[in-house]
Parts: structure tokens; sequence; C-alpha cells
């Protein structure tokens, strides 16, 4: 039991799953440490939810294998089937079992307990999501956000070596979602299950894993932690996925890789780019971006023109414009800036992070 | 079925709108639905009243020295004449019922769920006896199965060295068997269409929970599917209390004969009693009833088993290596029995001079079939169909449609009406039916000619067409409509712009049923029809009564290329999808 609590290491090899001709998941390797917390994030159709359907066994690979705490459950030759790899998995739809009640649905995978040990942990894991008042209840006499619970609920209960998570907020409401993602957090943090978590929202992403998985067109894009993913993106999609980024398309100096320069205009990094080519990209994020007199002072100074100036409350968002393209700053709502004035912009070097520039 | 389940469902969603009571909410029905339930008044609630007013007379409606008299009722109920009729009827119904849900169950799940190798032909197969007509698959399994005569046991008999008797359809179990092969396929589309659109995730989070293939179909497939199977059984059950003609065909020798052979009896072998035909109406009437109330019963909560999936996950086929060449196996078995012999039955009596069963003394010749095409009466039931079958779809798909749009788009009080009354001729035994029909226009002169016909079919077969039209509606987002109305288009305008279009392939589906239904029905034609209005159908079966089993069988295979250009002229020309994704 302790070691199911404390979870097991996942561990996926050159993964390939193909419908017919087509190919949607293109050769992914990544693994998981025991009791961490990693998404699967990326655009509709990037292969994230069929490589979770096939570590749950719910889709034949058609390369590579799956293993799970040591033991191989999926290559192309053999696959475990879902029921016998102790895997249990939350479902975007809920799939709460219309013809029974809660109890009986989260009791469901209990089969092989007794009685009375089984109704024990029922009522346990009821208790732990809230809704116990409602274990004789049907499930689809529940609100959305009722039946998630009983979804998670059923998923804990069997103590899975690995919970899976497909898009499981995508059919609840904002605000909802917003406390769902807590309340599912604080939950795993507390079992500790092994959680592989699907969704394409950044900021459920961001705010719940220990790394993401940046997935694009069925290979992985960028694999780290939320935090560095942001601060050092891999490459522009990742950039553009992850948070807004601004973009200034340079070529590198060829004396120093901390610099690179376009017609009129020079970027400057506190890190050099270390990958290939000489077409750069140097991605800064709009909250460093400084207009006015102190802009001047900074390593990285353009003049550049306000196009367009919105307020979003705790901050104005402004546009601008510089040779290369548009700029965009979040700054303070006290700053007085009008469309059409001239301002100085600057960016610490420590801000800007060299990518290579996307070939399309 | 579908419009039973949805006339729940809108009354569940009726329920926590319903606000001020009393009439207020009362709204002036829109022409459309007064029309629509002047119409369902003359084609369904007429007939049927007419049946009770006939089960209270000294003899038939319409005659000069017709008086109140309960002299009927007493019989049927009362005098216990018809007590093991009766019995006999209800075990029979329950008995095909329960097999062939079992067996449409099984179909489904192997053919939806289970990597069965050829899927597509078996489900072919398994829906082709919808193709066929019962009659003439009752005439056919006679010629295989009799008992002294059969093909099977003559042929069995020189081959095998014995005097042995192999089988015998000619009994109760027979008649049995023979519903089965086809009334499972009706089960079978309703539950298959369940299964099909069940959410995937379902399953798979049992699977999740460590729940094997066997244990998920037992525990979250099958009783998902409750709703379904439920319907199902009553329609079977329904269908086999009503058909006369399998029964009539195969179980005459045995002695015992069910209700709906009672009715036919009684109004048509001499001396005829129609009161009493009428009162046995009335009892079977109750017993349709009841079953349409528990079906409403047991489908109480059905809208807890709507389920709203995400997208659409393909569900996994389970691999059963064993399993699967065994269903296989199954399934060609069922064809070679519902369709291959049947029609190698007809094709080979047809050809032989006299009805010849020993397959090694045949002497093929055309002779027969000339003769017979070239008889007037034949060339008259020729026509005849021909005009029904044209006719009939075309009006009861157009009534269908005024139902559909009334019951899913204006709603109200007359809607639900409307809904119930369209949803009723599903509880009414055709040949019960027609006889209400027969007296509601006994002293107008369309008694007797085709046009009478083609009121009790369209009558009978609205619930079939609403079912489509109502499917149909539901599946179009009602803000496409809005739309066309938001850019000046009218009402009309918008149904012929919109609606129409978007319907059409759900339309052309009915239609090609109701060809289907049309072309091979006896058991109201045979009721309704005189001698110059005789469908081809009926005609086959008067030859059968008289004992030309030939000529019946050359009949039989006239009306089974009747229906076969049909269904070529829907598939080839009109497009329409013959799978069981379009029934």
């Amino acid at each position: 039991m302790t070691e199911a609590e404390r979870g097991t290491a996942l561990e996926v090899k050159d993964l390939r799953i193909a419908y017919g001709d087509v190919e949607a998941v293109k050769g992914i390797s990544f693994s998981i440490e025991p009791g961490e917390f990693l998404t699967l994030l990326g655009p509709s159709g990037c292969g994230k939810t069929t490589t979770l359907r096939c570590i749950a066994g719910l889709e034949d690979p058609s390369g590579g294998s799956v293993t799970l705490g040591g033991k191989e459950i999926a290559s192309q030759s053999r696959q475990l089937p879902p029921d016998k790899r102790g895997i249990n998995m939350v479902f975007q739809s809920y799939a709460v079992w219309p013809h029974m009640t809660v109890e009986k649905n989260v009791g469901y995978g209990l089969s092989k307990l007794d009685r009375a040990a089984a109704a024990a942990r029922v009522s346990d894991v009821l208790a732990q999501v809230g809704l116990s008042k409602f274990a004789k209840r049907y499930g689809t006499e529940l609100s959305g956000g009722q039946q998630q619970r009983v979804a998670l609920a059923r998923a804990i209960v069997t103590r899975p070596k690995l919970l899976l998570f497909d898009e499981p907020l995508s059919n609840l409401d904002a605000g909802l979602r917003e406390q769902m993602r807590f309340e599912l957090l604080e939950l795993q943090r507390t079992v500790g299950i092994t959680s592989v978590y699907v969704t394409h929202d950044q900021t459920e992403a961001m705010s719940m894993s220990d790394r993401v998985v940046l997935m694009r067109d069925g290979l992985i894009e960028q694999l780290d932690s939320p935090r560095e993913i942001y601060r050092r993106p891999a490459t522009e999609f990742a950039a553009n996925f992850l948070g807004r980024a601004n973009m200034i398309r340079a070529r590198l100096d060829p004396e120093d890789a901390r610099r690179a320069s376009i017609t009129g205009l020079s970027v400057t990094s506190d890190e050099p780019y270390d990958g290939d080519g000489d077409a750069v990209t140097a991605v800064f994020r709009s909250e460093n971006v400084q207009i006015g007199a102190h802009a001047a002072a900074l390593e990285n100074t353009w003049v550049g023109t306000v196009e367009r100036v919105a307020f979003l409350g705790r901050h104005l968002d402004v546009v601008l414009r510089i040779p290369t393209g548009i700029v965009r700053a979040e700054v303070r709502i006290e700053a007085e800036v009008q469309p059409g004035d001239t301002v100085d912009i600057g960016v610490r070097s420590r801000d800007i992070h060299f990518v290579p520039t996307d070939a399309h | 079925m579908t419009v039973l389940d949805r006339a729940q469902a809108l009354s569940h969603q009726a329920t926590p709108a319903a606000a001020p009571p009393g009439r207020a909410r009362w709204r002036r029905p829109s022409g459309t639905a007064t029309l629509m339930l002047i119409v369902l008044l003359g084609l369904v609630a007429g007939p049927v009243a007419m049946v009770f007013v006939g089960a209270l007379q000294s003899s038939a409606p319409g005659l000069p020295d017709n008086t109140f008299s309960l002299d009927a009722v007493y019989s049927v109920y009362l005098s216990g004449d018809y007590y093991a009729s009766l019995v006999g009827t209800l075990i029979m119904a329950v008995g095909v019922a329960g097999i062939s849900v079992v067996l449409a169950a099984l179909a489904a799940w192997f053919l939806v769920r289970v990597d069965v190798p050829l899927r597509r032909v078996w489900e072919f197969g398994l829906i082709l006896p919808l193709f066929l007509s019962p009659l003439v698959g009752a005439l056919a399994w006679s010629l295989l199965g009799a008992p002294r005569s059969g093909i099977i046991n003559v042929n069995l008999r020189w081959l095998l060295n014995t005097d042995a008797t192999f089988v015998n359809v000619m009994t109760l179990p027979g008649a049995i068997f023979v519903m089965i092969l086809f009334f499972a396929p009706y089960a079978y589309l309703l539950i298959s269409a369940a299964l099909k659109n069940m959410d995937p995730a379902l399953e798979e989070a049992s699977y999740m929970n460590g729940r094997g293939v066997f244990s998920t179909a037992l525990r979250v497939t099958f009783p998902m599917m409750r709703p379904a199977l439920v319907a199902a059984f009553f329609f079977v059950a329904v269908l086999a209390t009503g058909v006369f003609v399998i029964p009539a065909v195969l179980a005459l020798d045995s002695g015992y004969s069910p209700l709906a052979v009672e009715v036919y009896r009684a109004m048509t072998v001499f001396p005829a009693r129609p009161p009493v035909a009428a009162a046995l109406g009335t009892l079977l009437f109750w017993f349709t009833l009841a079953g349409v109330y528990l079906y409403r019963r047991s489908v109480r909560h059905a809208s807890r088993y709507i389920t709203v999936g995400a997208r659409g996950t393909r569900p996994r086929l389970v691999k059963l290596p064993v399993g699967r060449l065994v269903a296989s196996v199954v399934f060609a078995i069922y064809m070679l029995l519902a369709a291959v012999l049947p029609y190698l039955t007809l094709v080979i009596v047809s050809l032989t001079p006299y009805a010849v069963t020993d397959l090694r003394r045949l002497e093929f010749t055309f002779d027969g079939v000339v003769e017979i095409w070239s008889r007037p009466d034949v060339a008259t039931a020729f026509t005849n169909t021909m005009w029904l079958a044209l006719i009939v779809p075309t009006l009861t798909v157009l009534v269908g449609l005024g139902v559909g749009y009334v019951v899913i788009r204006e709603r109200g009080r007359i809607g639900a009406l409307i809904d119930y009354l369209a949803t009723f001729p599903i509880a009414v035994p055709g040949i019960v039916f027609a006889t209400g029909v027969l007296w509601l226009y006994v002293r107008s002169p369309i008694y007797a000619t085709i046009l009478l016909v083609a009121i009790a079919l369209i009558g009978a077969y609205i619930p079939h067409a609403a079912r489509f039209s109502t499917a149909g509606l539901l599946q179009i987002d009602r803000s496409l409509e809005e739309a066309a109305r938001m850019n000046g288009a009218g009402k009309l305008r918008t149904i012929r712009t919109i609606t129409l279009p978007l319907l059409r392939p759900a339309l052309l589906s009915a239609w090609t049923l109701l060809f289907i239904f049309t072309t091979r029905e006896v058991n109201e034609a045979v009721i309704l029809s005189g001698p110059t209005s005789r469908p081809l159908a009926v005609l086959a079966w008067n030859y059968m009564e008289t004992g030309s089993v030939r000529n019946a069988a050359i009949v039989g295979l006239f009306l089974t290329v009747v229906m076969a250009v049909g269904i070529l002229f829907a598939r080839v020309i009109l497009r329409v999808r013959l799978d069981s994704s379009s029934f």
C-alpha cells in the first residue's frame, strides 16, 4: 500500500501510435519520477490525448514501449489489457455510470476487497472529495463539478500506481475550474500518486505540474518545469504557447553569441545562444518591457511609437511599433501614454532569451 | 422506441419549466398542429374507436339488422372459449421477444464491440430479413421443414438412408423459430443504435477500474442499454402478437391458434362473426396497451441514461481470438437460415412443374412462372402493389414530418397529444387496426378499394415515419432555422429551404423502409382488400390458403423482385444508406 501511495515510476520510450496511415504520435520519450505530476500540454491534434490513452491501454502503440514500475506494459508486440495495468483515469466526460449511485460508482473497482473494507474505503474517499452527503444519489443527478469529484474519487479509491487525467476540467465553467484545479492538486499531493495530466490550457499546466511535456504534431517540443519553459523556451512555438511572448527576429553577431542585430536595432542577452545557425529570435515577456524615461538606462533600448493602449485593471496593455514589428508591454496604470506618442522602450539583458528562428 | 423514449424525455424536461398553472400556459395551437390533430384523429383514433364500437354490436357495423349486443364480449371475455388461445399468444409473444432480444443484444455486442471478421457482411445479413416478406419466409420454411414432404426431411432421408423426421416447423416452436428469424433484426437495430451512441469512456472507466471485458459488458454495457433492451422486447412482443401469417402458415396443424389468427378467422371464415373479431381485437389491445405501459414504466428514468459524450473517441474493439470465429460461424448460420435457404427454396419450387421436394428429381421449367405472370388477377395485383408502394410511403412520410415538426419545434399540450396519438398504432396489432378502418369506412364509396388499404397502412405506419422525422429534427440545431428567420425567410420558406434539405436523408430512409413494409404487407390488406384491390402479398396468401403452394411461391418471387428493384432504386438513385445507422 505504502509503495503504491508513493507512486511508481513510468517510462515512455520512443512511443509511436498510428491510425492506419496517419501517425498521431511520432516517437516520443519521457519518464516520470514516483509521485511526480507531469502534464502533457499542446494544441488540439498534437497527440497528447492519444499518448495518455496508450499509457492507459486504450490505444495500442505501433512502436516503442511503455514501462510502469520496471514492468513493460505496452509495446508493439504485447499489450497488457487496461484492466490489468493498475492504472486509473479521470475522463473528460467524467464517464460517471448513470445506472449506479455515487457509492456504487466509486466502489466499482474494489471488487477484490471484502464488502466492509470496500465500504470503509469508499466512505473515506467520498469524505475526502466532500461528497459523503451524495453517496446514495445517482451520478447524473449531480452537477458538473460534483460529477467531476465522483470521477476523481473513483479514480483514487483503487490506489492506482498511476493516475491519468484526460482534460478533466475542460467541461467546467471558469470559476469552478479554478477551484477544482486547487482541490485536485491538493488531493494529488496528499495521496501522492504519480500523475499524468493532459490539457491544452497553459494556466492549468503551469499552476499544477512539476514538469510539462509540451507537444506539437506528435513530437515533444520541450520537456521541463513550467518555470523553465516560461523563462527559457526552446522554440518560438514553446515561447508562444506558454504565456505571451514578444519576438525580434535577428542575426547573431559572429563574434559574440550574446548579441544579435537587424537593420538599425540590436539585442543583447546575458546568456549566449547555444543553438545551430545564426538566424535567432530574441524572446522576451511583455511584463519585462519598460517604457518611458527610465527605460533608456537598461541594456536594450529602442525607440517606438505607441499604437494602442488598453486598460486591463491591474495594468495597461500597450502595443508599440518598432522597426521590426510589434512589441507589447504591460505597464503600471499610472504611466501616461497616449496612442501616437514616441517613447523609449527598454528590456534588461537578463530578460532576453534567444531561440532559433522558426523556418516556416 | 425512440418516439416513446423521447416523449418520456420531453415530459421530464417540461416539468421544471412548467410555471403558472391553468390557462396562462395555453397557447393557441398553430395551423399545422390543428391540421395534424385532425389527420391523426381520422387515421388513428377513429379506427381504434370503431373496434370498440364493433365489439358491442350483434353483427358487422353498417349492416341494416345491427343492434347493440354483449354476446361477442361475453363469448370472448367470459365464456372461456378463447382462454387457451390467449395464454398461447402471450407465451408465444414473450418467448419470441425474449429470445430475439437476447440474440440481438449478443449480436450487437459482437458486431459493435468485438473484432469479428467480415463485420459489414454479417451486419448486412442481420438486417436482410427486414427486406424480406415474413409471409414468403414462412411459406419457404413450410416447404423446407414440413415433417413429411419438407425439403430438409426428404433429402436427409435418402442421404442417410433412414425414414426419420429431422425437423418439423409446422408446430408452435417452429412458428416461434421463424418469427425469431424475422423479428430479431428489429431488436438488433434498436439495441445496436444504443450501443453505438454510448460514450466509450463509460466502458473505458470500467477497464481502468480493473474489470475485464465480460465483467464490463455485464456491469456497465448491458445495464446502460436497458432502455433499448426493454424497448426492443416490447416492440418485438407487439409485432409477434399482431402477426398472423407466420402462425397461420406454420402452426395450423398444431391445433393451437394465436389470437391474431382467431381474429382473421372470425372476420373471413364462414360464418363470419365480425363482433367476435372486434372483441378479440379489444382483448389484444388491452395486452399490447399493458405492454406499452410496462415499457414506459421501466424506462421512466430514461433521462438518467442520456449521457453526453466528449469528442468522438472510437471505442476500442475487444479482441476475442476464439469468440470472434465462433460469432462469425453463428452469423453465417443465421444468414443461411433467414435468407439463403428460404430464397433458394422459393426459386426451386417456382421453377419445378409440381412442388417436388426431392432434390434428385428436379426438372426446371419456366412454364409455371410464365403461366402465373399472364393471369389477369396477377396483373391487377401487381398494379395494386405498385400504387400502394408509391402512395403509402410518400403520404406517411409527409404526415410523419408534420408530426415531428409539431412535436419537436412547437411542443405545447397539443404537441404532446399528437405525439401520443402518433405512437399509438404501435400498440394496435395490424389486423385489429384494419378491422377498425373497415368499419369506419364501410358505407363510404372507397369501401373495398385500394384507397381504403392505403388509408389503413398510412395510419399503421405513422409511428415509423414520425420516429424518423423526430430523430432527424432533434439533430438539426434550432438556430439553423432561426438564422433563416432572422434573414427574412417566412416559416414555410424556412422549412422548404433549410429544414427539408437537412432532413432529406432521414426522410428518404423512412420512405425506403415504408416502401418495404407496404410491399410485403399482408396483416391489414387481407381484411381490407376485395378481389380487384388485392396486392401481390395478399394474392400469395390467398393461393397459400387454397393449397396452391407453387403459385404462392411464384407470386412470392414476383413480390421479392418488386422489393429488390425498389431497394436498388433507393440505394443507387436516391443514395439511401441501407445499414443499421439509417433505421
